[in-house]
């Protein structure tokens, strides 16, 4: 039987020898074309099976690594819960005793670098949960467990993503002590570095938050103001600075911003800054300029914007916002006039708007009432929509 | 005459090689590109807290534009769906484009929508409107339903741009499903930039087909059990993941689905809204918005959002399918035809020197010439004059290429977003791109040919119907 094995064994790699042999004179025979094509066509086979292991391999492995992850997760609610919860641990913040929490937390967990770092982030994840004593009791515990030296070693890295992380994580979890090195990546050629970096200093430095903004050197997009205005308001209200000192920035989108904020927390003291802003040679800050004094609501805004509406009379887009803002702070029966002269321009978005400004005043109301069947159809159906429009 | 003849066959002969050599080079570098924006973007947005731009006061103003044709069936469910999308500041128009069922009256009905006394505003020439609904009820105030005749989808979409109230205005099929954060993720790009204006954004489109829906939300998603359908999952990942994801990068993007994107209203109308005179209006007005752009030399930027935010009903039997490969050629052709003097224009930058071309050489004219190589196959078979040996090598270099081409798409989607999670959909997925390029490709030759066909002949359908089987009837079949 085994003699039989062997021999037939023996026929089947003759066979395969047979072909190999064949295939190496057919391949030397053939001409370079079709050699060039063999060769790039297994490679694109190779190139298949490889992508098919990395497939297959990268599952395994990510299934392995959630599970293991979910697995410490768990292993981390109890000590989490003792040093927020148990008696014991109360007095953590006087004794600062890190030895204890060592302890607690497992010496393995905080050396083997995966454990310490799947930890980090569940402390992190965590804080987002919570706020007041117990979200300051995690801070500390970051601290004692020495995470700011990981993000202290994130900082230095010279990926970008690994570094504006790192900055993120000191944000997130207020690392003081970190700020001043921080305070230096505000003006990063990198822009997410950058605005991670701002956003911090802004949390960080509660005293003066917009410190970066006298040494920045870029513009800052929307989405960064969207960004700075949210850490804004982890300060208290009456802690934010007036943002006038910020009005005369050689960065438009600095002034762009201070105003935006000038506007959202009515600081009325920057009134006067804010009009001078109304000469600026920018358009995009002359608009702002004309929106916040809307949002400031005061009878000084209201006569400068009715003087503004005289003086852009060819600039559409100024002339509507202008009339958005007057909607806004409302109109005197003195301002009447100077309104009126909009519902007889042929644009819709001007008659429209003005019919709004009018309807903040009850004469302006009377006034619409009667022109309504004496101007033309077209006209008349601009003011009624308008009367009739919700925002 | 032999002249001629030498040069058909030393065009079969050689430049097919060629033509082959250069798109599968150019699949390689649009590869490469994909990955290194893709690596970019998800790092970028890895801690990316999008409820900021929820909560911020400072957030731009959204318009959502969704016409509707005949959608009676599932209009209240698809408009209770747009009006849950996680925004603060938007407005949500549905546009009856003289619907012949009870679209209108449905909507009517269920958001107690009055008439309004509308001015029309008509920045850009469409067809009337018969009237704007609004509702009475608070919960539904960012409802705005307009009442036109039929125009078509371009026409539906012009008059959503004229009646909407702010900046920014996204077009959506209205049967789509989008994510809750959708609108969030597809605002931040128009935010982002101080020296480059945005004037669209393009995002994902996935498909639906055999995942499960709640509540106007996908709620588990599986690989679709039709073949079909599957080999379009695929073909998407190739599309959105590999190629718009690189066009981004090269700032060279000329499609942005008609089915998810949002614009610049007002360069949309500036560039004339919508042309109703082409199946291919989503593209057009992505390329004349640039055009224009490129023309007036402000610097701009498409850029394209690969997050999966917007899932869409694929179609599951060939005559469907084939309406739709038929319209996207057409489309296609009519595009670069309207805007021909792009075609290697120094003046129009990336999308003149390559863009255009790309899509004239690659998207337009290789299914004709695979077609073409096919027929002189076929022809040289009958006559005894192939070259077996040759042929065969051939033809395994360039299926070996899609087997390697199509697992490094899957790659791609198993490493950034890994929807698929259960092992039999990677198991599947492989197999449909082990076999897809025999199954399914020579069939959408076969249907961009014949939309050339009925392109140069005149036998256009416009639009053509789409006739979908619904997330909530799959549901229950479960």
């Amino acid at each position: 039987m085994a003699l039989l094995s062997f021999i037939s064994l023996f026929s089947v790699t003759q066979k395969f020898n047979y072909w190999i042999v064949k295939g190496i004179l057919f391949w030397k025979n053939s001409n370079l074309t079709l050699k060039v094509i063999w060769t790039i066509t297994i490679l694109f086979l190779l190139l298949f099976i490889v992508f098919f292991f990395v497939l297959v391999f990268s599952r395994i492995i990510k299934n392995f690594e959630a599970k293991k992850e979910a697995r410490l997760r768990m292993l981390f609610q109890s000590p989490f819960s003792t040093y927020l919860f148990d008696e014991a641990y109360k007095d953590l913040l006087i004794e600062r005793d890190t030895e204890k929490v060592i302890q607690l937390f497992g010496k393995k967990n905080l050396e083997r670098k995966k454990r310490r770092r799947i930890l980090r982030k569940e402390l992190i994840s965590l804080h987002k949960s919570y706020s007041g004593e117990i979200a300051q009791h995690l801070e500390f515990l970051f601290l004692l467990l020495g995470f700011d030296q990981d993000v202290l070693f994130k900082l230095k890295s010279k990926r970008w993503n690994i570094r504006s992380s790192g900055i993120n994580e000191a944000a997130q979890m207020n690392v003081a002590k970190l700020s001043s090195y921080i305070l230096h990546q505000t003006n990063d050629k990198n822009p997410i570095i950058r605005i991670e970096a701002q956003v911090a200093s802004v949390k960080l430095n509660s005293q003066d938050p917009f410190l970066f903004f006298g040494k920045l050197e870029y513009e800052i997009s929307d989405w960064d103001q969207i960004q700075l205005h949210d850490a804004l308001q982890s300060i208290k209200v009456e802690k934010i600075p007036c943002m006038d000192n910020f009005l005369d920035s050689k960065i438009d989108s600095i002034i762009i911003f201070a105003l935006k904020i000038i506007g959202y927390y009515s600081q009325e003291a920057a009134t006067d800054k804010v009009i001078k802003c109304l000469s600026h040679s920018n358009d995009k800050v002359k608009i702002q300029t004309i929106r916040t004094l809307g949002e400031l609501e005061s009878s000084d805004c209201l006569s400068v914007l009715m003087f503004e509406l005289e003086r852009n009379k060819s600039n559409k887009l100024i002339l509507i916002e202008t009339l958005k803002s007057i909607e806004n702070i409302g109109i005197l029966e003195e301002n009447i006039g100077g309104i009126v002269s909009f519902l007889f321009k042929d644009d819709y978005d001007l008659i429209f708007y003005a019919t709004r400004v009018l309807q903040t005043n009850p004469s302006g109301i009377k006034f619409l009432n009667q022109l309504i069947n004496d101007v033309e159809v077209e006209t008349s159906k601009i003011i009624k929509y308008a009367i009739s429009f919700e925002n | 005459m032999s002249n001629w003849l030498d040069y058909i066959l030393y065009f079969f002969n050689t430049g097919i090689f060629i033509f082959s050599v250069v798109i599968t080079l150019s699949y390689v570098i649009l590869g490469v590109f994909s990955a290194r924006e893709m690596i970019h973007y998800l790092h970028k947005n890895s801690f990316v807290d999008y409820r900021q731009i929820l909560s911020s006061p400072f957030a731009p103003s959204l318009s959502i534009i969704a016409p509707a044709y005949n959608e009676a069936l599932t209009i209240i469910e698809n408009v209770k769906s747009l009006m849950a999308l996680h925004y603060n500041n938007f407005e949500v128009i549905i546009i009856n484009d003289g619907s012949k069922d009870e679209t209108l009256q449905k909507l009517i009905e269920n958001f107690e929508l009055t008439e309004i006394p509308f001015a029309y505003n008509e920045q850009i020439e469409t067809k009337t409107v018969r009237g704007v609904y609004k509702s009475n009820i608070a919960s539904w105030k960012k409802l705005v339903v307009v009442d036109k005749e039929n125009g078509g989808k371009a026409d539906a979409i012009n008059v959503g741009i004229n009646i909407s109230q702010n900046d920014i205005f996204a077009c959506i099929d209205v049967d789509c499903i989008l994510e809750q954060d959708a609108l969030l993720k597809m605002v931040k790009p128009f935010m982002e930039n101080t020296d480059k204006r945005v004037i669209a954004t393009g995002g994902v489109v996935r498909i639906a087909n055999s995942c499960e829906v709640e509540d106007g939300k996908i709620s588990k998603i599986n690989l679709p059990k039709n073949f079909l359908a599957r080999t379009q999952v695929l073909e998407y990942f190739r599309a959105f993941l590999l190629g718009r994801m690189a066009w981004s990068r090269l700032d060279g993007l000329m499609l942005i689905s008609g089915a998810f994107g949002f614009f610049d209203k007002e360069i949309a109308i500036k560039v004339g809204g919508y042309n109703h005179n082409t199946v291919g209006e989503d593209m057009e007005l992505t390329v004349r918005m640039r055009r224009y752009m490129e023309e007036q030399k402000e610097p701009y930027l498409v850029p394209f959002i690969p997050d999966p935010l917007c899932w869409t009903e694929a179609p599951e039997t060939n005559k469907i399918l084939s309406r739709q490969r038929n319209r996207w050629a057409r489309g296609t052709i009519e595009t670069l035809m309207i805007h021909k003097k792009l075609f290697f224009n120094r003046k129009y930058g990336v999308l003149g020197l390559l863009s255009y071309p790309y899509w004239f050489f690659f998207e337009w004219l290789a299914p004709l010439i695979e077609f073409s190589g096919i027929l002189y196959f076929t022809i040289l078979a009958i006559t005894g004059h192939v070259n077996w040996i040759f042929c065969l090598s051939l033809l395994g270099l360039v299926y070996s290429f899609a087997l390697a081409h199509s697992l490094f798409a899957i790659i791609f989607e198993e490493f950034t977003y890994h929807m698929y999670k259960k092992p039999s959909d990677m198991i599947r997925i492989i197999i449909t791109a082990i076999v897809e390029p025999v199954l399914f490709h020579t069939r959408t030759i076969w249907w961009s040919v014949r939309g050339n066909y009925d392109m140069f002949t005149g036998n256009t359908k416009g639009w053509g119907e789409m006739t979908r089987s619904g997330f909530d009837k799959k549901k229950k079949k479960k």
